[in-house]
């Protein structure tokens, strides 16, 4: 029975690591530096990074939600609200860029805190209300910039992206400092505990004194935040307001997520394990470009990834039973 | 008279028995050699409390779980690996208590799901036309057989009554030339009116040569029914009931007689005379009636009675989950019910019954599992306070440690336990809140003998030191041990309380058995 149990330890123990993908991930650099003599350079690395900074942003935000048990669809269309929005403060407005993304994070939030409040409160599956939402948010910013990009913007707002800092851009630092902050507040403190207890088991959690909705809405709220940062680093970075960005997002902070490790019925995973998933689809994404395979392929990869990542945790899962 | 394929294969089982069986989860025995036979045209009884082996040695009659040890006996043949498409083969049939029937299909492609009758073609079976109305026409020679003459042309299953789904699936079950009928607690979804009928058309099957077992906590309709009642307890069959011995009394003695266990110390502390906790008119309803009692302060106090009779929902009303009425009262303080956290932190807290649904958080860490209800309680909205320090690992390896729970490290999943030691846990987590009121419902069911006595002393030493404790239980002689004073329910309402010292066990059996004749003769 204890051979049994330290059995199980071990495989929690490489179930848990999010470092599990740093292999792949390096062979894969390894491989692509081989072959293409642009992957392995200092611009084509910072590339990848500024990149995947929105998606890291929102992928972070959605893994607090699905080890909650819920799911948020609606990140994608978040960012383009707040995207929208926060230009349109600036351009039509003359509001300051602080204020105005300011402004914007707060409607990312808000839109959060709405997915939590009808998924809890009228209880609606987060599935179907996030959902609805992508629509809606997506629509909103449609609406609201007529369908096209907002123009006009002052000339500061591009500085967020060209700044650099430690000849790093102000793009990767921004992730750098603010996904740590999640990483610990799901590691660390009672919101965290809660979120992994509701996701273990709502029914348990809730006996044990755990508050579902508060923490249901809050983790909701906490995605749409981050799809606000994610959606003001973008906007910085096009120097425009934009209603179309992120269309599928979605699909691949979901992949990344699950790359990771976090299991879709909620309860486990960790950021470190998110953040390796976004590399790794990001660095595919890159290689291929590099390779000039046609972008098609792309999906076809990450598509792959994800397969391959499932059977692994599908394995696991069954050496348990 | 039965499906078509009868005539074509028409051997005549008689018995099939399930001869010592022994199954083991996690270390713990749920069948210790039991066995159970069901013979062609009789029917056969099978009960026990919850947790007996019922539904454990069902599913080795299906041929769902591989036996440890022991055989199935068919017609003297015997099977040392059963399996499901043997049970299948000889036509063992099992009719579970929830209604399976897919709600949007009417009651003739109910009757026939899965086996439609098919116009003749080449084609693979999936996608071959549906003959209708030869369909019909043989889902309804079969529901007239049992003696159903009413058209069900165009009705959906989800219009039926509980009765006549559960008609449809035993039909379904000949349909498919089934010998060997389980009906596993068939009357739980029906009303009152819709038994009778349903005894009767069990009746009609058993003279036409299905045999049947019939698993069920109703102990009148047992009695009403049955030709032979097998009685298992712990797993183990206590006796093979015939004739003159299947009455309620004896049944009930046979579900829950226990030697008395000298291991358990009798509490040693004597509670305050005042009351600490009133219970005034709670009520759970369609179960649990309004009642009413008092505990006090350093008091053990138990609740006994069979399945059914409240004890569950007495718990969750506690605790503001199903409360139809009544109120909670602690130190002369009524408790806010509106919200569990409330009652939390009023100091009153439940270890539930099912560990694995209700309790612990199978994928999480020990540490996590331990910590979680205080942090939830005392940091209620300060969701930024770190738990995840080393204050809080070394306070829940403290309580982990004196409770003497058996764990690798603080990390390791709390799935990996036993449950034993998954119990302590539970009740070390409950414990870190420093509850006023601790409510435990069944808290030694499903966990080894060892660690039974060690949750016990870590209750009574708890007491000595001003808890106190409502434990509801279905283990009659250590609730007597252990607790200082104990009410006993049937059907939702107080039938009796009693000093478990003065009292003897089968005045206590007569309290549970006795109201529960009363009602279901109603029947």
């Amino acid at each position: 029975m204890l051979n049994e149990a330290i059995n199980l330890k071990v495989k929690s123990i490489i179930k848990f690591d999010s470092f599990r993908l740093l292999l792949p991930i390096l062979i894969l650099c390894g491989s692509l530096s081989v072959i293409s003599p642009n992957f392995l350079t200092a611009t084509n690395l910072s590339n990848i990074l500024i990149n995947s900074a929105p998606l890291a942003l929102a992928a972070t935000g959605l893994t607090l939600v699905i080890i909650c048990g819920d799911l948020d669809l609606s990140v994608g269309s978040t960012m383009a609200l707040v995207s929208t929005s926060s230009a349109l403060l600036m351009s039509n407005f003359g509001l300051p860029i602080y204020i105005a993304f300011g402004i914007g994070l707060i409607v990312g939030a808000l839109v959060g805190f709405i997915n939590g409040l009808l998924s809890v409160k009228v209880n609606i599956p987060s599935f179907i209300v996030t959902l609805a939402m992508m629509s809606v948010a997506r629509g909103i910013a449609l609406v609201l910039s007529d369908g096209s990009a907002v123009t006009n913007l002052p000339e500061s707002v591009t500085k967020i992206a060209s700044g650099r800092l430690l000849g790093l851009s102000f793009i990767i630092w921004i992730p750098i400092i603010i996904i740590p902050i999640i990483g610990f507040l799901l590691s660390r403190t009672v919101l965290g505990l809660n979120i992994y207890s509701i996701g273990g088991n709502k029914e348990a959690a809730i006996l044990a004194g755990v508050p579902e909705s508060k923490t249901r809405i809050m983790a909701l709220t906490l995605s749409g935040l981050m799809a606000g940062i994610a959606g003001v680093i973008s906007t910085s970075r096009l120097g425009v307001g934009s209603p179309i960005i992120a269309e599928d997002l979605i699909l691949d902070a979901i992949a990344a997520v699950v790359i990771g490790g976090t299991s879709l019925f909620g309860g486990i995973g960790k950021i470190s394990g998110t953040i390796f998933g976004v590399l790794l689809i990001a660095i595919i994404k890159n290689g291929l470009v590099l390779l000039n395979v046609s972008p098609f392929y792309q999906r076809v990869a990450i598509g792959i990834v994800i397969l391959i990542a499932s059977v692994f945790d599908a394995m696991g899962r069954r050496n348990k039973k | 008279m039965r499906g078509d394929l009868d005539n074509k294969e028409r051997i005549i089982l008689k018995t099939i028995s399930a001869i010592d069986i022994s199954k083991t989860f996690g270390g713990i025995y749920a069948l210790d050699k039991a066995r159970v036979s069901i013979t062609s045209g009789k029917i056969t009884g099978l009960i026990g409390e919850n947790g007996a082996g019922k539904s454990t040695i069902i599913k080795v009659l299906n041929g769902i779980y591989k036996l440890d040890s022991g055989h199935i006996e068919v017609d003297g043949n015997k099977y040392k690996d059963w399996n499901s498409q043997q049970a299948h083969k000889v036509g063992i049939s099992t009719i579970h208590q929830e209604i399976l029937l897919v709600p949007e299909l009417n009651v003739y492609q109910n009757v026939t799901l899965g086996q439609p009758k098919t116009k003749t073609s080449n084609l693979p079976l999936p996608i071959r036309k549906i003959a209708i109305k030869e369909d019909e026409a043989f889902a309804m020679e079969i529901l007239s057989n049992l003696g159903v003459k009413e058209n069900f042309q165009n009705i959906k299953a989800k219009s039926l009554s509980p009765g006549k789904a559960q008609l449809i699936l035993i039909a379904r079950a000949i349909s498919r030339n089934a010998k060997f009928l389980i009906l596993d607690e068939p009357t739980a979804a029906l009303p009152q009116k819709e038994r009778i009928k349903f005894f009767e058309l069990i009746e009609l099957l058993a003279k036409k040569g299905t045999g049947i077992l019939f698993v069920s906590h109703h102990l009148q309709e047992v009695k009403n029914l049955c030709s032979e009642v097998y009685v298992l307890r712990d797993g183990k069959n206590t006796s093979l009931l015939s004739g003159d011995e299947i009455n309620i009394k004896n049944m009930v003695n046979n579900m829950l007689a226990r030697e008395l266990n000298e291991q358990y110390n009798r509490p040693d502390n004597s509670p305050d005379s005042d009351s600490f906790v009133e219970v005034n008119e709670i009520s759970s309803l369609p179960i649990l009636k309004p009642i009413s009692f008092k505990i006090r302060k350093g008091e053990i106090l138990g609740v006994v009675g069979l399945l059914g009779s409240g004890k569950t929902e007495l718990a969750g009303a506690l605790m503001g989950i199903g409360r139809s009425g009544g109120e909670v009262k602690i130190e002369n303080k009524a408790i806010n019910n509106s919200n569990i956290i409330e009652v939390l932190k009023a100091g009153i807290i439940l270890v539930p019954e099912e560990r694995k649904t209700q309790a612990i958080m199978p994928e999480l860490g020990v540490f996590f599992n331990t910590i979680v209800s205080f942090m939830s309680i005392n940091f209620l909205n300060k969701y930024w306070k770190i738990f995840n320090s080393s204050k809080f690992r070394s306070k829940s390896k403290s309580m982990l440690n004196e409770l003497s729970v058996k764990y690798l490290d603080m990390n390791q999943l709390t799935r990996s336990l036993s449950g034993g030691n998954q119990q302590k846990l539970v009740i070390g987590r409950t414990l870190l809140c420093n509850p006023k009121l601790l409510i435990l419902d069944e808290p030694t069911r499903g966990i080894d003998v060892g660690s039974k006595s060690e949750v016990y002393s870590i209750i009574q030493n708890r007491v000595k030191k001003d808890l106190t404790v409502l434990i509801m239980s279905s283990e009659l002689e250590e609730i007597c041990v252990i607790c200082h004073r104990v009410i006993v329910l049937s059907n939702g309402e107080i039938t009796g309380e009693f000093d478990p010292k003065k009292a003897t066990t089968s005045e206590i059996k007569d309290l549970m058995s006795g109201a529960n004749t009363r009602d279901l003769t109603e029947a």
